[in-house]
């Protein structure tokens, strides 16, 4: 089941420029989905749309299996946002802020201390928030989105701001979050930083998506190319029977070449082995999303 | 959740901001104003057989409702507003599930609640400070007299009805404009050529909201026969041209929200 569905959605802040163009996405329910496109793409715009700050949009959009409506949106009750930066009143303190935002949803008043402890502000509550540096803004501005503890998580680049320890904290309250059966849907920039939290990425190029499925189909695209390191005792050698059949390279004492298939893996280590050459060790180079990434905003939508 | 909780988010909103400073100063500036008023004048000022009580509620109505009541709410609404707008808060603000319309009625109310108990506080204010004149000065003869509690309040509660079409305008504007400056300027210069408008003793000024405060109750501090005030039951007309004034604009303000995107 899918938990927001976009089909065919079209926007622009001016006539006749689109910035997204027939964007059609579809967010798994107990997923966390990350959202990618170079800047400019249009991921804070799509989320606008989701969350009903952005109008005149053409299509559907659907939460929960209902079409969103800007009139009465009560389906926002069911979402917790972080869109571009924490929206603070920094003459407040943390409390103050969470306990605002605590009067327009019923029983989340007790959930104040809980999700200041959650997110590391719990020493910070009574300070003001304009004394916090820009990654404790960012955690407040997660509690607040928690506070009413939503169904689907809404989250504009989270990591901006902030330091490792506060990102390796993030992704435990991600991973925490969705084993509560929460859906993520998580934008940004940081590639290496989805990478290890998302189970869905969605890659938006030109105001559609480029790719989108889950982050193993994506794993899978990228061992249709294989980088292959090769470390054997006679480099020469191996390098000369190789170079019949890939483009080798010798690069710091073993050999690196392409493979199409790891289907291959298996022959050219017969035929290593039946030319006497010892292996002492044979490693696919991990295909990161970047470079897959790079490779998709590169290609054509 | 009911309005009174979000009329309390807006409350929250409000605390240390520089509204209750604000607050303060002007009930600071009024007392001030009425207090040297009663010291300077003395001589002028007492008058046998008379309630004390009330001219000292003419002065402060007076002041009110021509110096002081329009340029604080050019201030507080702008500040109030401000707010929102320096945080970047209304793009997490119209993600709470309630209508556009019920938040920004919610922050009217606050705001409205705000200008009220800033003008109603100075009452029992006024009242310590005629006692206080009164200790100071026996024969201005204030603890003879009981405080006319129930015609203060109505003056305050009449003043406040001739400042709604600039609470209006003004909510409009800062809501228009995301930067305090231009919303406070318009309302200090509306407010200015209002002053100028309500010396004129003309029927034009009835055409000028910032004018109304000042026309819509014979302050004694300028003619104002030529106006054209007519009695309407408990509002005059120009009462009246202040509560359409601040339907249409908070009408305005309220299609303008709901229609626009959030950036």
């Amino acid at each position: 089941m899918n938990v927001i569905e976009l089909e065919n959605v079209n926007f622009g802040y001016k006539k006749g420029i689109d910035i997204l163009c027939g964007l059609s996405m579809n967010i798994p329910k107990g997923s966390i989905y990350g959202f990618l496109g170079p800047n400019g793409a249009g991921k804070t715009t799509t989320l606008k749309l989701i969350l009903s700050l952005l109008h005149n949009s053409t299509g559907e959009i659907k939460i929960l299996n209902e079409q969103i409506t800007n009139s009465y949106p009560q389906y926002l009750s069911k979402i917790g946002s972080l869109v571009e930066n924490s929206s603070l009143y920094e003459h407040l303190s943390a409390k103050d802020n969470l306990r605002l935002w605590a009067k327009h949803f019923p029983h989340v008043y007790l959930r104040i201390d809980e999700l200041l402890k959650t997110v590391g502000l719990n020493n910070e509550g009574q300070k003001k928030t304009s004394a916090y540096s820009t990654g404790m803004k960012q955690r407040l501005g997660l509690a607040i989105a928690l506070l009413h503890n939503p169904e689907i998580l809404i989250l504009d680049e989270p990591t901006n701001g902030l330091d490792p320890f506060a990102i390796t904290t993030l992704r435990k309250i991600l991973f925490q979050l969705r084993d509560e059966g929460k859906t993520i849907l998580l934008s940004s920039h940081i590639l290496s930083e989805v990478e290890k939290v998302v189970s869905h990425v969605g890659i938006l190029k030109e105001g559609r998506l480029a790719f989108e499925g889950p982050i193993n189909d994506l794993y899978a695209v990228i061992q249709k190319n294989i980088e292959l390191t090769l470390k054997v005792d006679d480099l020469e050698k191996a390098k000369k029977i190789l170079s019949e059949q890939y483009d080798v390279r010798l690069i710091e004492n073993a050999l690196n070449f392409t493979i199409k298939n790891q289907i291959e893996i298996n022959s050219i280590i017969k035929k290593c082995i039946q030319n006497d050459i010892m292996i002492f060790e044979v490693f696919k180079q991990k295909g990161d999303l970047e470079k897959l990434f790079i490779n998709i905003s590169n290609s054509k939508a | 959740m009911n309005i009174i909780q979000s009329i309390h988010s807006e409350l929250i909103k409000l605390k240390y901001a520089p509204i209750y400073w604000l607050i303060g100063f002007i009930c600071f500036c009024c007392l001030a104003i009425i207090f040297t008023a009663h010291i300077v004048d003395i001589n002028n000022a007492v008058s046998l057989g008379a309630n004390p009580w009330h001219k000292m509620m003419h002065v402060y109505t007076g002041i009110m409702a021509i110096f002081i009541s329009s340029p604080f709410i050019i201030l507080l609404i702008g500040a109030a507003l401000y707010i929102e707008n320096q945080s970047r808060g209304w793009k997490q603000v119209y993600t709470i599930p309630k209508s556009r319309r019920y938040l920004l009625l919610s922050k009217l109310t606050a705001i409205l609640l705000t200008i009220l108990s800033g003008m109603l506080v100075l009452i029992p204010l006024l009242v310590v400070m005629g006692y206080i004149i009164g200790m100071m000065f026996p024969e201005y003869e204030f603890s003879y007299y009981a405080p006319p509690f129930l015609e203060l309040l109505k003056s305050i509660l009449l003043i406040f009805i001739s400042l709604l079409g600039i609470i209006g305008i003004q909510f409009f504007l800062c809501l228009k404009f995301k930067g305090f400056l231009v919303p406070a300027s318009f309302g200090i210069l509306a407010f200015i050529c209002g002053l100028i408008l309500s010396t004129t003793n003309k029927s034009i000024v009835l055409l000028f909201p910032y004018g109304y405060p000042m026309i819509a109750r014979d302050q004694g501090m300028f003619k104002v026969d030529k106006v054209g005030i007519e009695d309407l039951g408990p509002f005059t007309n120009v009462e009246l041209y202040s509560i359409i004034t601040f339907l249409i604009f908070i009408l305005f303000s309220l299609i303008m929200e709901t229609r626009k995107n959030i950036n």
